[in-house]
C-alpha cells in the first residue's frame, strides 16, 4: 500500500569530506544514514582554491597551529598535501561504506569548500557536513539554499549511546513527512521514535492517521511514540533529531551543542 | 684376723621387680573410673605455664622443655583452650590503601567481626561507584554541563582566530587555512590577489601589506601560544565539574558506609580519604583527542571502564574473628618465615611482577595476635630467618612483613612495606631440654624473650597417690584415642611396664607417647582376638611383639655368643678374664650384651694401658674409669713404694666404641685377678662403676644387662650357680622380666647386690678378699694379700733391675 504521506525519496548521501577535521564520527553518521535509507554514500573532497592562490604568492607564510611558528608554503608542498589528504579520505570513505554495506563514490572538486558542496548537491540528496567550523546555512550561498532536499549537521563530538530518533517541528506546522522519515530511520537503526509535544492543529490525530497509512513496522513506532509519556528528566538525548528547515536553525544549533546530529529537511508538500 | 666383708646375699625373687596387684586397684575395667589428665603429674610444668600465661609483661614467653611424648602439646592445648575461652576476643586487622604513600599500606584495627563488615561495605560501595556514578555523570543534564564547559574552552581559540580573520578582512587581508595552520593573503575584490598583480603593486604598498600581514601573524601567534593554557583550563574546569558531580553521586553510598562505622574513628578517617580520592580521581583520564573514541569528555574509556581502579578502595581482611570466640590459639605446624609473619604475594602482569595491598597475606602471628601461638622450637630453628623474625617481632612488639629476598637484599624491585601491626601475643615454644639449654648458652636474646621454662617430667615418684592416679590417666588415654577399656590386670601390667620404662622401682613413667603406643598395640591384639576389653595378655602380647619387632640385632648378637663365635664363658673359672655387661640402645629398644674383659700384667712402671683408649675406641668416661681403678690399686696395694706394674685391659671382640664407666669394676676385678693370679668365676657377670675407694657405684640399664646375661646362660642351660653382680645401689632399679624372676625364684639364677670391690672379689674368686691390718698389709690366703705380694715382688724386681743397670753403667765408666 502506498502511504498517503510518503517520506522524502532520497538518492544520495553527499558527504563533505573535510580535510582537517575529525572524520570518523562524520563518516560513521553519514554511512549509517545511507544504510538506513538504502541509498549511496558519496564523499566530496574540495581542494581549497583560496589556499592554492595563497601558495602562489611570494609572501605566502603560515603560522603553525602546533607551535605558533612561521613556515613557508609553496605549490609543491600544497599539491603533496592535497594528494595525501585525498588518499586518506578516500580510504576512510571506503572503510565506512564497507562497514555499513552501502555503495559509495568519491568526488573531487576545487573551489571554495561550502560553495562547491552546495553546487555539487542534487535535488534528492542529503548533504552531510560537520560543524567543527561555522557552516553557512541560510542566505543565497547557504547550504539550505542548495538543491539538496535535506542537510545533516554532524557535531564535532556526537554523543554515544542509543537515544531515540526525535522530530522537532514548531507546534501547528505540518509534520507528517518528517515523522514518516524519522520513523523509517528509527526502524532501520533499531531506535525508538520521539515526537514533539503539543497538539496544535490536531497534530496528534493527524499522526494517528499517519500511523494507519505507514508500513506496519514504522506505524508501530509512531503509535508507540504517541502513547509514550513525555521524556522524563535525565532521559537519554536523541541519537538523531529530524527538524523542519523552517524552524530548524535555532533548534539545530541547540541540539548540536549537546552532541546530537540534526537532519534538517526542507519543507515539502504535506 | 681377716676382717673381709661377708659375701653379699643374692636378692630374693620378689625384690627383682614391683608387682602391682590388680585386686588392689578397686575396679574391673577402666570404663568404671573417671578419666584423669596427666596434669597432676606435671605440677611443676603446670605451675610454670600458669605463671607464664598469666603474666602480661613482655618477655614472659614460655619454653616447654622435655622429651618427646611427655604430653607437652596436649597439656598446653588443654590448658590454653580453657584459659583463652574466658579471655577477650582478639581484634580484627585489615590492610587498606595508603593514599599518601601507596607502597606503605595502612593497617586498621577493628573489633572482632567488624573487619569483614568493613570489607563487605567497601565492596558494596565500589559496586555503587562502578555503576551509579558513571550513570549519574552520563545523565543528560550533567553531560550537557560538561559538554558546555568543553565547548566553551574548545571554541575559544577558534572564535579568536575567526575574530582575527574578520579584522583582517577589514584590512583587505584574508585568513586562509593552510595544511599546517593559518596564513594571511591580500585580497582583490573577494579573491586572493594574483601573484602578477601583487608584483605590480607599488613597492610602498607591497611593504604596507606585508607589514599588516606580519602584524596579523604576530597576533595569531599570540592566540595560538595561549592554546595550551586554555587547554589546561579546560581540563581543570572539567575535572572540577566531574569532581562536584562525583561527590554528589557517591554521597549516599558513602553515608551508608560511614553510618555503619561511626564508632571507629580510624575507619572514619579512612573513609574520608576514600571519599576524597574517588572525587579527585574519578574518570581523571580523558580519552585522547582525534581518535575513534573521541566522543566527548566523559563518554567512556578512561578508568571507569578499566574495572580495576576501584579495587584500591577495597579492604584486605588479614585477620577476622567471630565475636565471642575468645582469645585466639594458633598452632603453626610449619613455622616458615612467611607462615609466621605473612608475605606479600605478586602477580605477573605483562611479564612484570606487580603487587598491591590486597596481595598481603597474614601469618600465624597475625592470627594469634591478642592470644597464644604454639610452635615447635626445633622446626622453628630449622626454618631460615624464622627464628630471627620471631625474635624481632617480640622485641619490637610488632609484626613487620619481610620477605627473605628483602632480608638478603636479593630483590631490588619496588615492593610493599606494609605498616607494622602491633603485636600482643604469648609465644609457647616446645622443644627438648638440650635445645633449651643450647639456646640459653648461645643466643643472648633467648632468655630475654623466653623467661618462663616449663620442665616436663618423663616420670614421677611412685607413691600411693600416683598409683591411684595412674589408672585414671590410662582411662583418659584410651578414651581420647578411642581404644577399648583396660581390665584391672591390664592396667597393672601397664603400670609395671611404666615402672620398667622409668628404670626405677620408686618411679613411674608418664611418657604418654610410649604408653599410648603400647595401649594402641594392645587394643589391636584385643580386636584381633575379638575381645571387648584390653586384657593383660593383650598388653603382654604388645610388649612381646614390640620386642620381637626390634630385636633382630639382639638375636644375632646372642647367636654369635651361643655358637661360640664371640667368646663368652658362662661356666668355669679363668685368671684375668671376666664377663662385663654393656647395653646397646637401638631406637626405643635396648638390650644387654655380655662382653669378655681381659687383663694382662707384667713388670713395669705403674702404667695401666687401656687398649680401647689407645686405639681410640674408648670414650672419655671409660678412660676415666680406668684411671680411677689405677689410682685405687696404687693407693691400696703400693702406697709406700712405686707401682711397678704394666697392665693392659681390653674389651675382647669389641669392634665398636666403648663408653661409660659401668665396666670399671669388672675391669678392676680382671686386673686384680691377673695380678694375684687368682681365677675368676666365669658363671658370673659384673656391672658397676668403682671409685678410688673401691666402692661400687650405680650404673644405668641394669635390667637389660641382667637379662642379657641371663638369656645367654639360659640358652646354654642354667647351671644354678650363674648370676650377675650389680651395684647394691641399683637394687631398687630392678624391674626384671618374668623369665628372670622365675629362674631366681627357682634358685637357678642369682642377682648379687655388691657394695664394694672386696665383696665382688670374694664372690668372684671364691676366697676371702682380705682386709688390711694396722700397717695396711693384707693377710695371706686372701685375694688382696696375693695382689699385694705380687705387686711387692714386681717392685723388688724393678729395684733389682735398676741396681743392675746402675752397676753395669759404673763398670762401663771404669773401663779403660
Amino acid at each position: 500500500m502506498t502511504p498517503r504521506f510518503p517520506p522524502p525519496d532520497f538518492e544520495r548521501v553527499l558527504l563533505h569530506l573535510e580535510a582537517d577535521g575529525p572524520q570518523a564520527a562524520l563518516l560513521e553518521t553519514a554511512a549509517r544514514l545511507a544504510r538506513a535509507l538504502e541509498i549511496a554514500l558519496v564523499g566530496l573532497y574540495v581542494e581549497d582554491a583560496d589556499l592554492v592562490a595563497f601558495a602562489d604568492l611570494p609572501i605566502a607564510r603560515q603560522v603553525t597551529r602546533a607551535a605558533a611558528d612561521i613556515a613557508g608554503l609553496n605549490q609543491g608542498a600544497l599539491a603533496r598535501h592535497f594528494e595525501n589528504e585525498q588518499a586518506r579520505l578516500r580510504r576512510d570513505l571506503t572503510r565506512a561504506a564497507a562497514q555499513e554495506q552501502v555503495r559509495h563514490e568519491f568526488l573531487l572538486r576545487r573551489g571554495r569548500p561550502y560553495l562547491e558542496v552546495g553546487r555539487a548537491a542534487m535535488p534528492r540528496d542529503i548533504l552531510v557536513v560537520g560543524t567543527r567550523r561555522p557552516v553557512p546555512l541560510t542566505g543565497p550561498a547557504g547550504l539550505l539554499a542548495s538543491a539538496a532536499e535535506a542537510l545533516l549537521l554532524v557535531p564535532e563530538r556526537p554523543r554515544a549511546g542509543s537515544g531515540p530518533v526525535a522530530v522537532a517541528v514548531p507546534d501547528g506546522d505540518p509534520l507528517e513527512r518528517l515523522v514518516a522519515l524519522a520513523a523509517r530511520i528509527a526502524w532501520r537503526q533499531n531506535c525508538v521514535l520521539s515526537l514533539p509535544a503539543g497538539n496544535g492543529g490536531g497534530r496528534r490525530a493527524r499522526l494517528r492517521n499517519l500511523a494507519g497509512a505507514l508500513p506496519e513496522e514504522t506505524a508501530r513506532l509512531v503509535a508507540a511514540a504517541l502513547d509514550s509519556p513525555p521524556p522524563a528528566f535525565g532521559a537519554p538525548a536523541p541519537a538523531l533529531l529530524v527538524a523542519d528547515a523552517r524552524a530548524a536553525e535555532a533548534e539545530a544549533r541547540k541540539w548540536m551543542a549537546a552532541g546530537v546530529p540534526v537532519l534538517v529537511v526542507k519543507p515539502g508538500e504535506d | 684376723m681377716d676382717q673381709s666383708p661377708t659375701l653379699p646375699a643374692a636378692l630374693a625373687a620378689d625384690a627383682l621387680s614391683v608387682v602391682i596387684d590388680p585386686a588392689r586397684l578397686g575396679f574391673k575395667t577402666t570404663a568404671e573410673i573417671d578419666a584423669v589428665d596427666q596434669v597432676p603429674c606435671q605440677a611443676r610444668a603446670l605451675e610454670a605455664i600458669r605463671f607464664g600465661t598469666g603474666i602480661r609483661s613482655p618477655g614472659f614467653n614460655l619454653f616447654l622443655l622435655g622429651s618427646h611424648g611427655t604430653g607437652r602439646h596436649s597439656l598446653i592445648e588443654a590448658f590454653l583452650t580453657g584459659k583463652a575461652a574466658a579471655e577477650s576476643d582478639g581484634d580484627d586487622w585489615v590492610y587498606v590503601e595508603n593514599f599518601d604513600l601507596p607502597h606503605m599500606p595502612r593497617a586498621l584495627r577493628l573489633p572482632a567481626g567488624r573487619g569483614q563488615d568493613l570489607a563487605d561495605a567497601m565492596v558494596e560501595f565500589t559496586d555503587d561507584v562502578r555503576t551509579s556514578v558513571p550513570a549519574f555523570i552520563a545523565n543528560e543534564e550533567n553531560q550537557n554541563r560538561l559538554r558546555s564547559i568543553h565547548e566553551e574552552f574548545k571554541r575559544k581559540p577558534d572564535d579568536l582566530i575567526e575574530e582575527l580573520g574578520e579584522k583582517a578582512a577589514t584590512e583587505k587581508i584574508m585568513l586562509v587555512r593552510t595544511p599546517l595552520g593559518f596564513g594571511f593573503a591580500p585580497v582583490e575584490g573577494d579573491e586572493i590577489i594574483k601573484p602578477d598583480a601583487f608584483a605590480k603593486l607599488p613597492e610602498a604598498e607591497r611593504q604596507a601589506i606585508e607589514a599588516r600581514i606580519e602584524d596579523l601573524q604576530t597576533r595569531l601567534q599570540e592566540i595560538i601560544r595561549q592554546i595550551p593554557a586554555w587547554e589546561r583550563q579546560r581540563r581543570d574546569a572539567l575535572r572540577k565539574a566531574v569532581a562536584e558531580l562525583t561527590e554528589i553521586a557517591i554521597k549516599a553510598s558513602m553515608e551508608r558506609v560511614i553510618g555503619r562505622f561511626q564508632d571507629l574513628p580510624e575507619v572514619l578517617d579512612f573513609l574520608e580519604r576514600v571519599r576524597a580520592d574517588v572525587v579527585a580521581n574519578f574518570d581523571s583520564i580523558e580519552p585522547p583527542e582525534d581518535t575513534a573514541d573521541d566522543r566527548g569528555p566523559h563518554a567512556g574509556g578512561g578508568r571507569v571502564n578499566s574495572g580495576t581502579w576501584l579495587e584500591k578502595y577495597l579492604v584486605n581482611c588479614l585477620v577476622t574473628r567471630g565475636p565471642g570466640s575468645g582469645a585466639p590459639i594458633v598452632h603453626e605446624a610449619n613455622p616458615t618465615l612467611a607462615n609466621l609473619v605473612g608475605r606479600v604475594e605478586h602477580m605477573s602482569e605483562f611479564g612484570a611482577l606487580m603487587t598491591n595491598f590486597r596481595l598481603i597475606k597474614g601469618g600465624a602471628l597475625h592470627r594469634a595476635n591478642g592470644g597464644y601461638i604454639v610452635l615447635d622450637a626445633e622446626k622453628l630453628l630449622r626454618e631460615p630467618f624464622a627464628w630471627e623474625a620471631l625474635k624481632r617481632c617480640l622485641t619490637q612488639r610488632s609484626i613487620r612483613i619481610e620477605s627473605p629476598g628483602e632480608l638478603l637484599s636479593l630483590i631490588s624491585t619496588i615492593s610493599l612495606e606494609p605498616e607494622p601491626i602491633p603485636l600482643d601475643v604469648k609465644v609457647v615454644l616446645i622443644g627438648s631440654r638440650l635445645l633449651y639449654y643450647l639456646l640459653t648458652i648461645y643466643d643472648p636474646e633467648f632468655l630475654e624473650l623466653f623467661k618462663v621454662e616449663a620442665d616436663f617430667d618423663e616420670d614421677v615418684g611412685r607413691d600411693t597417690a600416683t598409683e591411684a592416679l595412674f589408672p585414671g590417666i590410662l582411662s583418659a588415654l584410651v578414651r581420647r584415642k578411642g581404644l577399648r577399656p583396660l581390665t584391672a590386670a591390664a592396667v597393672a601390667l601397664v603400670m609395671q611396664r611404666a615402672i620398667r620404662l622409668a628404670g626405677d622401682q620408686q618411679r613411674i613413667s608418664i611418657h604418654m607417647r610410649q604408653l599410648a603406643d603400647l595401649l594402641a598395640a594392645a587394643d589391636h591384639h584385643a580386636a584381633a582376638g575379638g575381645a571387648a576389653e584390653i586384657a593383660a595378655e593383650h598388653v603382654q602380647q604388645a610388649v612381646d611383639q614390640q620386642v620381637r619387632r626390634a630385636d633382630r640385632i639382639r638375636e644375632r648378637s646372642y647367636e654369635m655368643i651361643t655358637r661360640g663365635k664371640v667368646l663368652i664363658a658362662t661356666t668355669g673359672t679363668a685368671v684375668g678374664r671376666i664377663n662385663g655387661l654393656s647395653v646397646l640402645q637401638l631406637g626405643d629398644f635396648a638390650f644387654g650384651r655380655p662382653t669378655r674383659i681381659s687383663a694382662r700384667v707384667r713388670l713395669g712402671t705403674g702404667k695401666v694401658v687401656d687398649i680401647e683408649r689407645e686405639v681410640e675406641l674408648g670414650g672419655p668416661l671409660h678412660s676415666k674409669g680406668v684411671l680411677i681403678l689405677s689410682g685405687f690399686i696404687a693407693a691400696r696395694y703400693a702406697a709406700d713404694e712405686p707401682l711397678s706394674l704394666a697392665a693392659s685391659l681390653v674389651f675382647e671382640q669389641s669392634y665398636g666404641g666403648v663408653e661409660g664407666d659401668s665396666a670399671s669394676s669388672a675391669e678392676l676385678y680382671a686386673l686384680l685377678s691377673a695380678i694375684a693370679e687368682v681365677p675368676l668365676r666365669q658363671d658370673l657377670a659384673v656391672t658397676g662403676s668403682v671409685n678410688q675407694y673401691g666402692e661400687i657405684q650405680v650404673i644405668g640399664g641394669v635390667n637389660e644387662k641382667i637379662e642379657g646375661f641371663f638369656d645367654i646362660c639360659q640358652a646354654r642351660g642354667l647351671t644354678g650357680s650363674q648370676g650377675v653382680l650389680i651395684p647394691a645401689g641399683n637394687a631398687d632399679h630392678l624391674m626384671l622380666e618374668r623369665r628372670v624372676i622365675d629362674a631366681v625364684a627357682a634358685g637357678r639364677f642369682h642377682v648379687y647386690p655388691v657394695r664394694s670391690v672386696d665383696e665382688g672379689l670374694a664372690l668372684l674368686c671364691g676366697m676371702p678378699a682380705g682386709a688390711p691390718d694396722g700397717d695396711g698389709h693384707f693377710p695371706e690366703g686372701t685375694v688382696n694379700g696375693l695382689v699385694e705380694r705380687r705387686l711387692r715382688a714386681f717392685a723388688r724386681a724393678r729395684r733389682r733391675l735398676r741396681e743392675d743397670a746402675r752397676g753395669d753403667a759404673d763398670k762401663e765408666a771404669e773401663a779403660p
